[in-house]
């Protein structure tokens, strides 16, 4: 099994990107787009919870001093192009040519389908932080 | 700490049982990756999930299907460890916990291969 903690080449992450537009944090109605944790949340409150990843456009890790975690549950932080350079060298792939969401969790804010040029379908939890429910 | 018993389990479940567990490929428990984000790449097992096809199949299958979930279930009951909490990779956890064993006094004859390879250590929790 391949434990991968290291920083990466930065070759690999060039050929793992991929045609997916890289996801931007700052979309209010996108409710599809990969980072977005977009059900079973609290809805009190949800303009200023969202307005606040438009503001701090950061990881909530740089950001615990300014406002509370809860706030960041509406996006879940993770460097995409370094998420398919990982798949890629563990699966000696060139290329990531899809990603797609395909489930949301209460503790997981992404699972995705990950398709690398074996088209051999990966499935991957990405665990950013505990959601403040 | 979850994410690094979640992965220790999948693994133990794939080693030492029959069930369809998906193979990790890679991971990393440290938020401060360049990903800067804990993650868990597996396999994409195929197949449907049983919830999907529920309420639309009787008889048979569903016996099947309920049968190889209590054999599954009761295998796993049937393994007793040495002390309450969650599995790990040994090397995930503090000396004082690798050095006291993975299992109670009874050891299924299956499983001790995962001996050498995991330990019980605090309970995964997300919260």
């Amino acid at each position: 099994m391949l434990r991968v903690v290291s920083s990466l080449p930065l070759s690999i992450g060039h050929e793992a990107r991929i045609s997916l537009e890289k996801p931007r944090m700052s979309s209010l109605s996108a409710a599809n787009a990969l980072h977005n944790h977009s059900t079973g949340r609290w809805l009190y409150n949800n303009d200023q919870r969202e307005l606040c990843w438009l503001i701090f456009e950061k990881p909530p890790d740089l950001l615990t001093s300014f406002a509370p975690a809860e706030n960041y549950v509406r996006q879940a932080y993770f460097d995409m192009e370094q998420l398919q350079a990982v798949a890629c060298e563990a699966m000696h792939a060139t290329k990531c040519i899809h990603a797609s969401k395909i489930a949301e969790g209460t503790t997981k804010p992404l699972d995705c389908n990950v398709y690398l040029d074996s088209e051999v379908p990966l499935r991957l939890i990405q665990q950013g932080f505990s959601l403040a429910f | 700490m979850v994410t690094a018993s979640e992965v220790a389990t999948m693994e133990f479940m794939r080693l030492h049982t029959t069930f369809d567990v998906p193979a990790v490929y890679a991971w990393s428990k440290n938020p401060a990756n360049p990903v800067r984000s804990e993650y868990i790449l597996m396999e994409d097992v195929r197949g449907v999930p049983l919830m999907e096809s529920w309420y639309s199949i009787s008889g048979s299958p569903v016996s099947t299907a309920v049968l190889r979930l209590v054999n599954n279930v009761y295998s796993m009951s049937t393994v007793l460890f040495s002390q309450i909490g969650s599995i790990y990779f040994k090397e995930d956890l503090p000396q004082e916990l690798q050095s006291r064993p993975l299992f109670g006094s009874t050891i299924v004859e299956q499983f001790r291969p995962a001996e050498s390879q995991f330990r019980i250590g605090p309970i995964a929790d997300y919260s």
